[in-house]
């Protein structure tokens, strides 16, 4: 077949199945999606002030982005995406003029970005560099860039980006080294031995090497912490006796030992000292200790000798900051569980307080505890001096405060980490609520008929009330998809007074709004409005932190109770574990509000054992909340409420549950049984061994209990059924390994197990393919990518389970007396793309056929319908295949722009998709997460149950008009014809 | 219980040695012939030797520079990545190998390429084509990417023309005979006694049995109808007279 043929039948192909999927018109853009833009944790802050584009910060975060934040308005400048995972990880950002120099993965890339525009100016890689060695950057003047790697220096020009010179250290294998200074014309290098000896390597601008030398130290480990300051000293903290060390770069023989006189270090709480560098080169020498939690001792060094300047007890955040010829000390504590943050500014040498630089300023208790400052002054018309603070909370979010008290802007980074997503519904108006209120009521019916006569009557207020505010403003279209990342401070305003209208937050007529609750990595919670992406609520857990698991961070995220059951409140619950004792902790909360529950403490619910795994029960109690079950190591079970305990005895006999140990490979199912004391215990039913020295386990993929199947089978061309193989209980594993005779050869496998039983259902195997793989598992099919190594592409491949043509039990499916194997029919296809994320929609009833979503690693997101991506796909299309709406089988998967469902919103290292069923059973509601967020609707059938937007009202009112008219005359004119032939 | 379980395993274990993909993967005739160096060896933490992929991005249909930051030249699916220059030109160091690249832009598109370099650092480009992988179609290196045209994400939206309408099948079937029926008979002058003739000529052709009596007439002589008859009968033979 040559290529020609292809792209015929593609086309046809393409047009085939046009016509079953909505693709979007321009102007529709923006008008019910939205995109959001973050950067993520930042780690390196740079100012650059003035000039024509005003100031911007230059950040380098943790997620790998360097952006340009705009720093009137908060707003991206600019942003470059580097490498995922560790080949990206930015170990080192400086800013000199207009050009930001970054190193990331140890000096593997060393890139230098206009600080304007955000193009690259140049970049440069050091051979044998390790990723796992963090690189240094240090720049001299305005044009010399030194980089440390593992074992070399390198010096660039920064305006041309050649090669200087390139010096190799000597003996890199055993000595770390990690410091970079430049010391007026002297480069020095340190580098740490293991127990042994600190390093030290001068060298000139010139790249010749002036001394070498080494210093004996016997306390120092490689991963202690220690600083350079200001070019001259080095300075250590000896991790076990809490010493600092300090030693001149230039002349030192020996290290110097300061003992902290009158300060207690807390061991408990911080495991040894950190160091902070504070103020610039030309500030005086002082050195930050962080001594324990919220404490600080700030260190000079003059002639070699350190004294300690000052303890400061209760500080959150310091910074060094020059004004003018003095320099200020600046620091930041928040007055205890309020708004409100209190800056001190005093004199960094004599401690006498700046009144001028010392503020209350508001800072919303969902950032937690500032943990950076950066602090700029500006001349106000006055000519006093206003100060403005960028602050670094440590919930990631960049706060610009200024001195007004008021946040300038705010970026919410957080939400670049987003681990858990559920789309809860609005409450139904109060109206709606007391509608639904009047059944299951005795009242008379009297007094029923007045209710729903009074009702009625407010529901026709209400109603001429909405017609009215609708005619005086005209609806609100948000621009194309723009929504500001950045809350103004229109928003923060609104904390005050409640500017949301009251019957904003009820349930629209297609439950198509909807409030998003949002699970973040630092324990940040938000509440999303689907309409507009603003956040409602946040609320910060700072003891909330993350379970890993396989390769990624996990917090769970329950919806206990919707809002379908007034007069209960909805409860949601996350779980996590303690940062600090690493126990589980649970907080419970009102998804549309975000206020702790009045059932669970708002300090969250502290477990005291390891646990293993929790599960969310489809059965509620008698106040409709779902039951969370959690299994600890010992394999008991805990019920919460606990109130439920019962309950889950109840069901105990129909409850299993698995546990996966990543580390073994093996998979365990356990029954649910009570032990002597009537407590629920787990009872080992079954164990699958996936061999773990062959290969491992890198996903267990279930299916999601909301989604509901419409129809049992398909009907084939000879009226006979093709059942589905439909086990609720069915587990997908994937496991990934490396073959043991051929050299990098890798292979995967996916097992389709009985989640109940431990039936292996169906196991298959793909020789010379690889990940990242990403796996989907829906109703009777499982679609997942994988990178086939033999051929290099990407390929797609879908299995279909099946019963057959009769189906066993109509009624229910049992896992122990399942059906006959089931036929399972697979295919594969060429995937033009990388897969980041893959899902598919999910709708209220099923009825609407399914649409799949991937997540490409170059922007954007592909909606491809299901029909594409079916087993039963002919090579040869016969009459009974056209007849069943069967496309002919194509190896290649098309890409048409117009099944992007982002356009031109391109988003970035998207980890996961979302889907939700709104009201109307043929939408779906999609939220797309990673660095950035994208939000929309998709309709995998067109919209099929409302009438389109773009339905022609006028015409079809003008068609009807005129036939009344006509048949009205028509009726007349026949009427006096018959009159006047009678007449004759 | 533990018989069932070690029976598990026993069949898992068989299953991981006999289990082997044979529909699975996409039948496309014969495994290519691979003339790059196979992919996937390891490079263990950047120890191997690195090349440089170079090329220049450009787009001919926007004359100013704004569209060089938001492009990202991702190889291999963001494995590696390449930063365009303010001119739109990019490298790439990576170890050899075989690797996609693909531009990304969010309004323009680009052909997907292939770049192989062999062990010795000897670089080849060609076109990407994932049904034949085999097939080589080179392009010219130091790479020269052009974008292709502006991604079309929207569907137009069907708007009302006059010519819809009038062409639409329904008005047609409608409309066109009635056109006829009217505007024909105006566009022949009957009042032309030469064109009478010739039309009675026609009209005689198409009615060859006019000398048959018609049925009514017969009925009507038959039944008796006094006066209406004969009217009728008198009026036939005066029509043929004119």
């Amino acid at each position: 077949m040559n290529t020609l043929d292809f792209s015929i039948i593609f086309q046809f192909a393409i047009l085939l199945f046009d016509r079953n999927i909505q693709c979007l018109y321009e102007d529709q853009a923006g008008t019910f999606d939205w995109r959001q833009q973050y950067v993520g944790r930042a780690q390196f802050v740079e100012y650059i002030q003035g000039g024509q584009s005003g100031t911007r910060i230059i950040v380098g975060t943790e997620q790998n982005v360097v952006a340009a934040i705009n720093g009137k308005n908060g707003q991206i400048g600019w942003r470059q995406v580097l490498e995922k995972g560790p080949s990206g990880h930015i170990n080192d950002l400086k800013v000199s003029g207009n050009y930001v120099v970054t190193v990331s993965a140890g000096g593997e890339h060393i890139r230098c970005f206009n600080a304007i525009s955000g193009s690259l100016h140049w970049e440069s890689s050091i051979p044998g560099a390790l990723p796992s060695h963090p690189a240094t950057i240090q720049i001299h003047g305005s044009d010399l860039v030194a980089v440390l790697s593992y074992d070399r220096i390198v010096a660039y020009n920064i305006e041309a980006g050649n090669e200087l010179w390139s010096l190799a250290l000597t003996d890199s294998t055993k000595v770390k080294y990690s410091y970079l200074a430049f010391s007026e014309e002297v480069l020095y290098a340190v580098g740490i031995s293991d127990r042994s000896h600190v390093s030290l390597n001068s060298v000139r601008l010139d790249g010749t090497e002036k001394t070498s030398r080494s210093v004996a130290a016997v306390w120092i480990a490689s991963d202690n912490k220690c600083s350079i300051l200001k070019g001259s000293h080095l300075i250590c903290v000896d991790k076990n006796s809490g010493i600092l060390q300090i030693l001149s770069l230039a002349n030192g023989v020996n290290f110097a030992p300061l003992v902290l006189q009158d300060v207690k270090v807390d061991y408990n709480k911080v495991s040894f000292p950190n160091l902070q560098l504070l103020g610039d080169p030309h500030s005086p020498a002082v050195i930050a200790v962080e001594v324990g939690d919220q404490e600080y001792v700030l260190v000079a060094v003059e002639n070699g000798m350190a004294r300690v300047v000052k303890h400061l007890p209760k500080v959150a955040a310091l910074q060094v900051m020059g004004m003018g010829e003095q320099w200020l000390l600046l620091t930041a504590r928040r007055s205890d569980n309020t708004d409100v943050l209190n800056v001190f500014g005093s004199d960094l040498l004599t401690g006498s307080p700046v009144h001028e630089l010392s503020h209350s300023l508001k800072y919303p208790i969902h950032h937690g505890n500032p943990q950076r400052l950066y602090g700029t002054l500006s001349k106000l018309r006055d000519g006093s001096s206003g100060l403005s603070l960028l602050t670094c909370g440590e919930d990631h979010s960049l706060v610009l405060l200024t001195h007004s008290g008021k946040a300038l802007w705010t970026r919410e980074e957080a939400l670049a980490s987003i681990l858990s997503v559920e789309m809860v519904d609005l409450p139904v108006s109060q109206i709606m609520a007391k509608m639904e209120d009047e059944f299951g009521t005795n009242d008379n019916i009297l007094q029923m008929f007045l209710k729903r006569f009074s009702t009625q009557l407010s529901q026709l207020w209400t109603f001429a009330l909405q017609l009215k505010h609708r005619l005086r403003i005209p609806r609100q279209h948000h621009a194309g998809g723009s929504i500001s990342e950045t809350e103004r401070m229109s928003e923060e305003d609104s904390d005050d007074d409640e500017g949301l209208d009251e019957t904003y937050l009820t349930r629209d007529e297609f439950n198509l709004h909807k409030i998003i609750v949002v699970v973040t990595g630092p324990g940040k919670v938000f509440g999303l409005d689907s309409n507009t992406g603003v956040s409602i609520w946040k609320t910060f857990y700072p003891s909330l932190g993350t379970f890993h698991r396989i390769d990624r961070d996990v917090l769970l995220l329950f919806v206990q109770r919707t809002t379908a059951h007034f007069p209960h409140q909805p409860v949601c619950t996350v779980l996590g574990k303690d940062k600090v004792s690493g126990l589980p902790i649970m907080f419970s909360f009102h998804p549309i509000t975000g206020l702790p529950s009045e059932s669970a403490p708002s300090e969250g619910r502290r477990l005291n054992y390891k646990i293993v795994n929790a599960v969310m029960l489809t059965q509620m109690d008698e106040h409709f909340l779902h039951p969370i079950v959690v299994m600890d190591s010992e394999k008991k079970f805990h019920v919460y409420p606990q109130s439920d305990v019962d309950l889950v005895k109840q069901f105990s006999a129909s409850l299993f549950v698995f546990t996966t140990d990543i580390e073994t490979g093996i998979i365990t199912g356990y029954g649910v049984e009570l032990d002597k004391k009537q407590q629920l215990i787990g009872n080992p039913l079954w164990t699958v061994d996936t061999n773990r020295n062959l290969q491992a386990i890198t996903k267990v993929v279930t299916k999601r209990a909301l989604e509901h199947v419409h129809s049992q089978g398909i009907v084939l061309e000879d009226r006979s059924v093709q059942y589905k193989y439909l086990n609720p209980n069915l587990i997908a594993v994937l496991t990934e390994g490396e073959e043991a005779q051929q050299k990098a050869s890798a292979f995967f496998s996916v097992y389709l197990i009985d989640g109940v039983t431990g039936n292996l259902v169906f196991h298959c195997t793909h020789k010379k393919s690889k990940g990242p793989i990403q796996l989907m598992h829906s109703e009777n099919w499982i679609v997942y990518n994988y990178w086939n190594q033999k051929q290099r592409r990407m390929e797609l491949a879908v299995l279909e389970l099946y019963e057959g043509t009769r189906q066993s039990n109509a009624t229910a499916f049992t896992s122990f007396h399942p059906p006959p194997p089931p036929i399972v029919m697979r295919q594969a296809y060429i995937f033009p793309g990388h897969i980041s994320a893959l899902a598919t929609t999910i709708t209220e009833k099923g009825i609407t056929s399914k649409q799949l979503l991937f997540a490409l690693e170059t922007g954007g997101v592909l909606g491809l319908p299901k029909l594409l991506i079916d087993p039963r796909r002919p090579e040869v299309l016969s009459q009974e295949a056209r007849e069943e709406g069967l496309v002919p089988y194509l190896p290649e998967l098309p890409r048409p722009a117009d099944h992007i469902i982002n356009y031109h919103q391109s988003v970035f290292n998207i980890h996961g998709i979302h889907t939700a069923p709104a009201g109307l059973e043929s939408t779906s509601l999609v939220l797309c997460y990673g660095l950035d967020l994208f939000y929309t609707r998709v309709m995998p059938s067109k919209m099929f149950d409302v009438l389109k937007e773009d339905f022609d009202y006028f015409f079809i009112s003008s068609v009807l008009i005129g036939m009344i008219v006509v048949s009205v005359i028509t009726q007349r004119l026949a009427v006096r014809k018959a009159l006047n032939r009678a007449w004759k | 219980m533990k018989t069932i379980v070690d029976s598990v395993r026993t069949i898992l274990t068989i299953l991981v040695v006999v289990g082997r993909p044979s529909s699975l993967s996409p039948n496309l005739g014969a495994a290519a012939s691979e003339v790059g160096p196979e992919d996937g060896v390891s490079f263990g933490g950047g120890g191997g030797q690195r090349f440089l992929i170079e090329g220049k991005v450009s787009i001919p249909y926007t004359t100013d520079q704004d569209w060089v930051p938001t492009t990202r030249v991702v190889l291999d699916g963001g494995q590696y990545l390449g930063f365009l220059k303010n001119d739109g030109s990019f490298t790439a160091s990576v170890p050899s190998g075989s690797y996609t690249i693909d531009i990304a832009h969010p309004f323009y598109v680009f052909d997907s390429i292939r770049v192989d370099i062999t062990s010795k650092g000897k670089i080849r480009a060609r076109r990407l084509n994932n049904i034949q992988p085999s097939l080589v179609l080179t392009i010219p290196y130091p790479l020269k990417i052009k974008a292709k045209g502006r991604a079309s994400y929207f569907q137009q939206r069907e708007q009302w023309r006059i010519t819809d309408f009038l062409f639409s099948p329904m008005v047609l079937t409608m409309f066109l005979p009635f056109v006829l029926l009217m505007i024909l008979p105006k566009l022949i002058n009957t009042q032309d006694p030469e064109t009478q003739r010739e039309m009675q000529q026609t009209m005689g052709i198409l009615n060859p049995k006019q000398s048959l009596p018609e049925l009514s007439e017969v009925f009507t002589k038959i039944f008796g109808g006094g006066n209406n008859a004969k009217k009728a009968a008198k009026s036939k033979p005066a029509k043929k007279r004119s």
